[in-house]
């Protein structure tokens, strides 16, 4: 293997004694970034859930003042908030910061400072988002959605204009990100490396990426114009003066459709590194999979008004989305299909690792199919605004995203601590993580084939039964995840040491140790 | 490191086994809702069809899946197969979503074209919701019903004025809002669509039958959107008719607004106004009687409105015609030029002052407009002159 | 921050170059946000699609008269808030397609002060939007009433005789909005 060396300095005289703490702080190796990312994220994640089971404690019988109906909107609305914004794409960015330049035979990010800066605007985002329940009248409780007159001036207060600008530093956080991961993998490959050699996370990643470039700045426009609505008399959503409600909503999904893939997209590259691995043969597909990502994030930008059916848009435009919409699903199946493909005729191994990766190819299946009912219109107009929809949403993040982010997190744990979590709690986590997720999601079909409407704080009885299920499996889900938590923190001081290779990985990360030397690479590798 | 092989299979059976219960819950069959329109039972063919695809997929995945992670489980002495792809395999399973779309898609789009095309409706009622509870007009029949947030009390629930209307017959609805984004939805109807302030909606249903059937409001309005509930209860012609003269109002033959209030201009337009059906031949419009009667018809369609039928106008907006100078003096040409032009400003009718904006109707032909600016001048009492087309044609 | 790792040159090079390229990227991004504003109006006019009409489209004068009627519907509503009424005055009126109609609405401010208002209007189905023309309307006017006084305001309309054969009966809906300079028209701290 010839070695050329790419870059020229990679020796580094010792730092000054710095506190660890400081160099923490004050670092821009992705790698640190990249762990820093995860376990900011992951504590956010666990706020964003325990408003989630403040939501179940609201739910648990029919009739319940546990929670005023200003108090359970706020709720809803900033668990959604808090697990798209700052959990899962934040805990998706942890991974591409990690892997993606170990992946591709590179020593950091193409631009190491932004990456630093984007991610410090993480805290600050989440701080302003949480400083918004102190203002009066509470956070923003108009849904993660936040359709104006409700969310403009004069029906809700403060909170909503916290809320915009938490999200425009999430925003430019992800704008960072996204071109950053651009430039390092489309041009910092190892020699050798084409596109058609890359794996598989960095193919997912590149298409997110691109996503967010793209989308995130009308998501900026438009909460800025709702900004102005709010403060400065402007009339963009206000019937009254001329304005729309209707053109929130156009422009609002139109970032918000291509948002859920950029928050799946990595995650099936996950999937699609850690299958073969453990199944002891190549990925099925390489190919299939890569352009159908593609795909994906193309048609993620044509599909929006599939979030609108029920508006009053006329009935040709709801069709022609309804179409492209149907059509998204060929892309997402082929790589179900070719996720199986992996598994068949292998020799496969059980691990945490493995069993997050194939429970994920189980379930997201669910969240996909239940797609298909939303996108028939008639049907749509039965179902969406009830937890159908909340069921839907729920089998593709959790069971879709977070499964693939433990399966990751379980992955590369090793790599990035040099310890390895210890496997039997990581099954106890698994078995009772997916258990309670099913019992807490899969009722929600039903409710919502009942016909219970979402963002309800008190409900009709007929939907008690169901609704107690769900909330006390909603509790054991909760508390399931404090396993997970107490294995990182024991494993990361006294876990058994890592080898360079535990699972027998085919990817760069996996020929050096564990961690990983800062400069990643004694020399670039060369796949020529 | 690795698990005993045998829990990946129990488990996978497990799960297997409470997923097929859940699936096998009689709320499956679309919620155990009850399919009360034609348009339920339209969403329940296409729901049924995608159910069977989704179950077809779900049963074949799930079921590759057990096979192969019992099958293919870790042994030592196992070589796992070194196969990239196969062409073949991705051309089918990519062929065959396609085709389960299409077959989706079919129904679903007669579906949207049902649901889009409002047949002529036997009833219709203004929708209008607000924070937090949703008000009905009945259009026609002059009756106004107000709601209330549903409110549990002591076992009691508040539900205010319910939606009534006649079972068995096409209803059209206008929904709108007051304030925020609502949506009103009646799941057994298969009903649902959004209530957008400034915007008016529309959208029918057709209750099989008498029944009472529970509403909701299914777009996040505040912090009573979940007491924003409503219900619409089918009934018997006969009941419906009784209901609707309880609160006042009156069944009228399609097409009239009988209104509660002694409106007499406005039934007068109303009953005046019928267009005749076929094109009316344009008349030759020579003699006065001829003049006046077509006059008459452009009247009720232009002019009604803001003078009256009586020609008295309304005191303070719009000037009378009976006894004004402008219809009574001169050769007609300053009141023809009035019609053609349109006249703005402050002006003096009958000794009281006017400032208002009368419009010009240019569009109007020359037969028209001297028709009716001869029926002004020839009305409730007026001895103003006759104004021939040829006046008007002259005067553009 | 040290940077740790110093890349040569021409990675450098084109880093920089790739970026430029997507930074032009984002601000065309960001330009078309704003400019996706007025394009929703342009597309849901041109297609008919019956978004709230932003201002007068222009005066156009029926040239033929169609051969059948189609019904209309008017009603009005007011928002949550403001102190006045707003009824039509004719409910329905049956049209020949390409002949002018002249009805009106009556609005009554409830107040003891003078205020303004404004009627937001909104016509169903969609498709009948592009074919039902204003030719003198009160809307986007404002309207300035006295105490307690009702006005009474015509809507000079005629019916495209391009109108698709399905649409039977078109609803013409106002909303009214009461303004102010400087006031909101909602009431306040709704949460």
């Amino acid at each position: 293997m010839s070695t050329t060396t790419v870059s020229s300095a990679h020796a580094h005289p010792p730092a000054a004694d710095k506190p660890e703490w400081v160099k923490w702080l004050t670092t821009t190796d992705h790698k640190k970034i990249g762990i820093m990312y995860l376990v900011t994220a992951f504590v956010l994640f666990m706020v964003g859930g325990l408003f989630a089971l403040l939501v179940r404690a609201q739910l648990i019988v029919p009739q319940s003042n546990f929670l005023s109906g200003n108090q359970y909107n706020q709720m809803v609305t900033m668990h959604a908030t808090v697990m798209i914004f700052m959990a899962i794409i934040p805990l998706l960015v942890g991974f591409s910061n990690f892997a993606v330049p170990l992946l591709i035979g590179a020593r950091d990010v193409a631009f190491p400072r932004i990456n630093a800066i984007a991610f410090w605007l993480l805290p600050l985002g989440a701080v302003l988002m949480f400083a918004s329940f102190f203002v009066p009248g509470g956070a923003a409780g108009g849904g993660w959605t936040q359709y104006p007159p409700l969310s403009g001036p004069g029906y809700s207060g403060a909170g909503v204009d916290f809320w915009i600008l938490g999200l425009h530093v999430l925003g430019v956080s992800s704008i960072m990100g996204g071109l950053n991961f651009i430039v390092t993998i489309l041009n910092m490959r190892a020699p050798g490396m084409t596109l058609h050699k890359m794996p598989l996370l960095c193919w997912t990643v590149l298409v997110q990426s691109w996503l967010q470039v793209i989308a995130t700045p009308v998501l900026a426009g438009v909460l800025t114009m709702l900004l102005f609505d709010r403060n400065f008399g402007t009339s963009f959503f206000r019937p009254e003066q001329g304005g729309d409600p209707l053109l929130w909503q156009h422009l609002f999904w139109f970032y918000s459709h291509p948002a859920v893939y950029i928050m799946i997209l990595p995650a099936f590259g996950i999937i699609s590194e850690i299958l073969p691995v453990f199944s002891g043969k190549p990925i099925f597909g390489y190919l299939a999979i890569a352009y159908s990502s593609v795909a994906i994030g193309v048609l993620g930008f044509v599909v929006w008004a599939h979030h609108m059916f029920a508006t009053g848009l006329p009935a040709s435009i709801r069709t022609v989305f309804m179409f492209l919409t149907m059509l998204i699903a060929v892309p997402t199946g082929v790589k179900v299909f070719s996720w199986v493909g992996t598994l068949w005729g292998g020799n496969i191994r059980f691990t945490v690792a493995s069993l997050y990766a194939i429970a994920f190819v189980a379930f997201f299946l669910i969240g996909g199919l239940s797609g298909l009912f939303l996108a028939s219109i008639p049907v749509d107009l039965q179902l969406t605004h009830t937890y159908f929809v909340v069921a839907h949403i729920h089998y593709v993040l959790f069971a879709g995203s977070m499964l693939g982010i433990f399966a990751g997190l379980y992955y590369w744990f090793p790599k990035m601590t040099g310890r390895m979590l210890d496997e039997t709690w990581g099954k106890v986590h698994f078995w009772i993580t997916i258990t309670s997720m099913n019992l807490t999601f899969f009722p929600m079909h039903v409710l919502g084939i009942m016909g219970m409407p979402r963002r309800y704080y008190q409900y009709l009885p007929q939907f008690a039964d169901l609704n107690f299920i769900e909330s006390v499996s909603s509790f054991v889900l909760g508390v399931a995840q404090f396993i997970f938590i107490a294995n990182v923190i024991y494993s990361w001081r006294k876990g058994v040491k890592a080898p360079d290779d535990p699972w027998g990985g085919k990817t760069l990360e996996w020929t050096i140790s564990s961690p990983p030397p800062a400069h990643n690479f004694d020399e670039i590798p060369s796949l020529r | 490191m690795f698990f005993p092989a045998k829990w990946p299979a129990r488990a996978v059976g497990l799960l297997s086994a409470l997923l097929v219960l859940a699936l096998a819950h009689p709320a499956w069959a679309v919620g155990g809702l009850n399919n009360a329109t034609p348009i339920a039972d339209n969403v329940d063919g296409i729901y049924n069809i995608i159910y069977w695809i989704t179950l077809v997929i779900f049963v074949g995945v799930w079921g590759a899946m057990a096979y192969v992670l019992i099958r293919y489980r870790y042994r030592p002495d196992r070589q796992a197969a070194q196969f990239h792809g196969s062409t073949a395999l991705e051309v089918v399973w990519t062929i065959i979503p396609t085709i389960a779309l299409i077959v989706v898609a079919i129904p679903t789009y007669k579906s949207i074209r049902y649901l889009e095309n409002v047949p002529k409706p036997d009833l219709t009622v203004e929708v209008v919701g607000h924070q937090f509870a949703w008000d009905y007009k009945y259009s026609d029949l002059g009756v106004s019903l107000y709601g209330a947030p549903w409110i549990e009390a002591g076992g009691q629930v508040n539900k205010g004025d319910v939606l009534v209307v006649p079972a068995r017959k096409v209803v059209k609805v206008l929904i709108s809002s007051k304030d925020v984004v609502h949506d009103w939805a009646v799941p057994e109807f298969g009903f649902k669509l959004d209530a957008i302030p400034g915007h008016v909606n529309q959208g029918w249903f057709f209750a099989k039958e008498e029944g009472s059937y529970q509403g909701y409001c299914m777009q996040l309005c505040g912090m009573s959107h979940a007491k924003m509930l409503t219900e619409v209860r089918a009934v018997s012609d006969a009941e419906f008719e009784e209901f609707i003269k309880s609160k006042g109002g009156k069944l009228a033959p399609e097409g009239s607004a009988a209104r509660a209030e002694e409106a007499a201009p406005a039934a007068a337009v109303e009953a005046a106004a019928e267009v005749p059906n076929q094109v009316a031949a344009k008349p030759s419009l020579t003699s006065e009687a001829d003049l006046v009667k077509h006059g008459a018809e452009v009247y009720q369609a232009n002019c009604a409105s803001c003078h009256q039928a009586t020609g008295e106008g309304i005191a303070g907006a719009f000037p009378p015609l009976k006894g004004s100078e402008y219809t009574t003096q001169g050769d007609g040409s300053e009141h023809v030029k009035i019609v053609l032009k349109g006249l703005q400003g402050p002006i003096k009718v009958a000794g009281k002052d006017y400032n208002g904006v009368m419009p010009a109707f240019p569009q109007l032909s020359d037969e028209d407009i001297a028709s009716v600016v001869t029926y002004e001048r020839r009305s409730w009492g007026n001895q103003g002159s006759v104004v021939k087309p040829d006046m008007v044609k002259k005067l553009r | 921050m040290a940077l740790e790792h110093a890349l040569d040159h021409e990675t450098r090079r084109k880093n920089a170059r790739l970026a430029g390229l997507l930074l032009l990227l984002l601000a065309f991004m960001g330009v078309f946000a704003w400019a996706l504003v007025p394009l929703y109006r342009l597309i849901c006019e041109r297609y008919g699609i019956g978004a709230i009409p932003q201002r007068p489209s222009a005066v156009v004068l029926p040239t033929a008269v169609g051969d059948r009627n189609v019904d209309v519907r008017f009603i009005g509503i007011t928002a949550s808030g403001t102190p006045a009424s707003i009824e039509p005055v004719e409910e329905k009126a049956t049209v020949r397609l390409g002949e002018t109609r002249v009805v009106s609405y009556r609005f009554v401010n409830e107040t003891d002060r003078s205020r303004d208002f404004v009627a937001v209007h909104s016509v169903v189905p969609a498709r009948a939007d592009k074919k039902f023309h204003k030719i003198q309307c009160f809307c986007f006017e404002k309207l300035t009433l006295k105490p307690h006084e009702t006005r009474i305001e015509p809507i000079q309309f005629w019916v495209d005789p391009t109108l698709d054969s399905e649409t039977r009966e078109i609803t013409l809906q106002y909303t009214l909005y009461a303004t102010q300079p400087g006031e909101s028209t909602v009431p306040p701290e709704r949460s």
